[in-house]
């Protein structure tokens, strides 16, 4: 009886051979993918295989496959047609989406990656200004693997520098969530490199508004806090001064209005003035400088807010933050009231040191 | 029927396990594979204030272990004797089969839940019957060898908590403004969450069957109501970081909200951490199917005299068809459906049942 058993459990252990392997030497890894609108409700999926010369150690080149279809999966199958390995979805690091389809909606095309149990939640997605396709044709990285770059070009600027963060997971978050709406980085294929130019805003799943550069920081800065950037302002006779930010914070603050909750945005920055100086009296000159950087970031940070609200989005979140602070709160009122929303804005800007010179 | 009461209620010291172990055994048996999916139902009715759902039916559970302490302690047996003495040799041993049926169904359940999250998240090509039945070899191996063994593998169960460190990768996406404004649901949708949540919180009817494994079981009811509280902590931490991570809207649509934190997690040295998370999931199972395949093989002793091993071997044999013919998610769900309400009834009204025949009849005795 024992001797039997034992057996049994040594077939079992054994057998675990037999289960599908996945060895990734011979399956087919891509970082980073593309969708496109194609003619007639079709899209265009473009998937960058990895390709890896040997006896060349880090040569790492990019295979580009483009096909048609009406789903994703089905392209997928397409294309598996054209590859001598199978194709694993484990490893996907970026969606690139063509502007013409983001305009029409992508949450088709996320509801078959976040149904995916092989893909990361915290992939990036990110907006392509004209057709991602052709983006990933470009050459824009010589020596390293398209997809690495685009991740580490995102990741590196989320992480760093003006680009508010938005994975997959936080897109569907703002997306299926009542009270806020979503929004991507926008990239640009410029020449031969490819560039973050600003921030797509969604409406729902569609593309509806971008904002440039600038817009994008100061977006960031009233997103979340911040302990990185720079800013600019105008100083009034025609030069430009430039800050380096130590510390923002930003608060919110719900209050009860006569018609609809008033809401006030408290934003308040530690920066160091690093291209500024040309005036010999430092002291007054850094009230001044303050007063400057306030009354532009207050303007600034207005128009934004004035644009969300014509638009009709909200990328703020200004109607979850509603949301927490009322009770029974309804998603159709909130829309109803939300562009006569009264948002005030206050900026505090303190200069905390002037780089190592006075 | 005279003098019932001090029916086997001592069984051979080799045989029992110390009051602190009904700690573990709680614990274990309640937090199974269910707390994977468990936010979703409670959070459908009162959205962010679930988690207030989650603290009600734990202290709910509290009396109710409270309430088989009593019952047990006051006639020093197990309840498949009191089914006996209570409602004589039918109705009692029809009650007892009716646990034995009921056991046999929910861990039929769990190791179904365990091998389909085992095919969706790791090998789609897996078949059923092969996992289920290097499982249920493996889970024979266990339960022959006894209540003592059953219980050191729920303690070795205890390391799949070590797992909550995964939950760190989450906390950059936590949305803190999601709990408030506090309260904002009625009492009814309160109660009717708390409702949803007793099935994950079930299992504490294994302890009217296994007392007289406890050595000085009216020790062991502290042990007992700290085992129950473990388990509500951790229930309230799952519940938060669902409320937290998620928006409503997004937990309708997940089948494993749980599951999805090893989705964050981003390593240089390990791209896939849910495989490590899938098989921890065996610790979850095992405590479950292995007390409650020794508890329906025992009752089985007692009321009808079979060999305890014989019938062990034949409601394995039952639970792998059972598990081979639960073929898709759907069906899944709907057993789910079906115990849940089996454990409504347990708990609301059985158990209080019984402890107020027992007080009734306590009472009689001594007027």
């Amino acid at each position: 009886m024992k001797r039997s058993f034992l057996i049994i459990l040594a077939c079992c252990l054994l057998l675990t051979g037999c289960v599908k392997q996945q060895i990734l030497d011979r399956v087919n890894l891509f970082i980073v993918c593309a969708f496109d609108k194609a003619v007639r409700e079709q899209i265009e999926f473009t998937m960058a295989a990895t390709k890896y010369r040997s006896k060349q150690p880090g040569a790492v080149s990019n295979r580009l496959l483009s096909n048609v279809g009406e789903t994703s999966v089905g392209i997928k199958g397409l294309m598996d047609l054209q590859l001598s390995r199978p194709i694993n979805t484990g490893k996907v690091s970026v969606i690139l989406f063509g502007k013409d389809l983001a305009e029409k909606g992508i949450s088709k095309q996320l509801d078959v990656v976040s149904r995916d149990a092989q893909a990361s939640q915290v992939m990036y997605l990110a907006i392509v200004n004209g057709n991602a396709k052709e983006l990933l044709h470009a050459n824009f990285s010589s020596d390293e693997e398209k997809g690495m770059y685009l991740f580490n070009l995102l990741d590196s600027n989320v992480k760093n520098g003006s680009v508010p963060r938005q994975n997959l997971h936080e897109f569907e978050y703002a997306y299926l969530g009542k009270g806020l709406d979503p929004f991507l980085p926008l990239l640009q294929l410029q020449g031969e490199h490819v560039k973050i130019s600003g921030l797509a805003l969604f409406k729902n799943d569609k593309h509806v508004a971008s904002l440039n550069e600038k817009e994008m920081f100061i977006f960031k800065l009233l997103y979340r806090n911040l302990r990185q950037g720079t800013i600019e302002a105008d100083s009034g006779n025609g030069s430009r001064l430039a800050m380096k930010i130590v510390r923002s914070k930003v608060r919110y603050k719900v209050m009860k209005g006569i018609q609809g909750p008033r809401i006030s945005i408290n934003l308040s920055i530690k920066g160091e003035v690093i291209d500024a100086m040309q005036n010999k009296s430092p002291d007054q000159n850094l009230q001044q400088i303050r007063r400057l950087f306030e009354k532009d970031l207050t303007k600034n940070g207005m128009n934004l807010i004035h644009v969300f609200k014509t638009e009709k989005i909200d990328p703020l979140g200004l109607g979850d933050l509603v949301r927490s602070h009322t009770r029974g709160w309804k998603e159709e009122e909130w829309l109803r009231q939300y562009p006569q929303t009264n948002v005030a804005l206050d900026v505090n800007v303190e200069v905390v040191e002037t780089g190592i010179q006075k | 029927m005279a003098g019932g009461y001090e029916l086997r209620s001592v069984q051979n010291e080799r045989l029992t396990v110390s009051p602190y172990l009904a700690l573990v055994l709680i614990h274990s048996i309640q937090f199974g594979l269910g707390y994977l999916s468990m936010s979703i139902k409670p959070v459908q009715f009162a959205g962010h204030d679930a988690w207030i759902s989650v603290l009600l039916t734990g202290i709910g559970f509290h009396i109710i272990i409270w309430m088989i302490y009593q019952l047990l302690n006051r006639n020093r047996s197990d309840i498949i004797e009191i089914h006996r003495q209570f409602f004589g040799k039918w109705v009692g041993g029809a009650l007892n089969f009716l646990f034995i049926v009921y056991f046999l169904i929910n861990s039929s359940y769990q190791l179904r839940l365990f091998i389909e999250v085992i095919q969706v998240w790791l090998f789609p090509e897996l078949e059923t019957w092969a996992l289920a039945l290097v499982l249920l070899l493996l889970i024979y191996y266990i339960v022959s060898s006894g209540f003592r063994v059953i219980l050191g593998i729920c303690t070795l169960s205890l390391a799949q908590h070590t797992l909550i460190f995964s939950m760190l990768f989450t906390a950059p996406f936590f949305h803190f403004a999601n709990l408030k404004p506090v309260l904002d649901h009625s009492l009814n949708d309160l109660v009717l969450a708390a409702k949803e949540m007793t099935f994950p919180y079930m299992g504490v009817e294994i302890l009217l069957f296994c007392y007289t494994f406890i050595k000085n079981p009216e020790k062991s009811q502290k042990w007992a109501q700290i085992g129950n509280a473990i388990t509500m902590f951790f229930y309230l931490l799952v519940i938060f970081f669902s409320i937290l991570l998620f928006k409503y809207e997004q937990l309708a649509k997940e089948i494993w909200p749980e599951f999805t934190k090893y989705k964050f997690v981003h390593m240089p040295f390990i791209e896939r951490f849910d495989f490590i998370g899938a098989t921890c999931l065996i610790f979850g199972l095992f405590p479950i199917s292995c007390l409650f395949l020794w508890a329906s093989s025992r009752t089985m002793k007692i009321t009808f005299g079979t060999r305890q091993l014989t019938a062990l071997a034949i409601f394995i044999l039952l639970v792998f068809i059972v598990v081979c013919c639960i073929p898709n998610r759907k069906t899944i769900e709907s057993v789910q459906m079906g115990l849940s309400k089996v454990g409504l009834v347990i708990v609301y009204v059985y158990i209080p049942c019984m402890y107020l025949t027992d007080l009734v009849r306590w009472k009689a005795r001594r007027a």
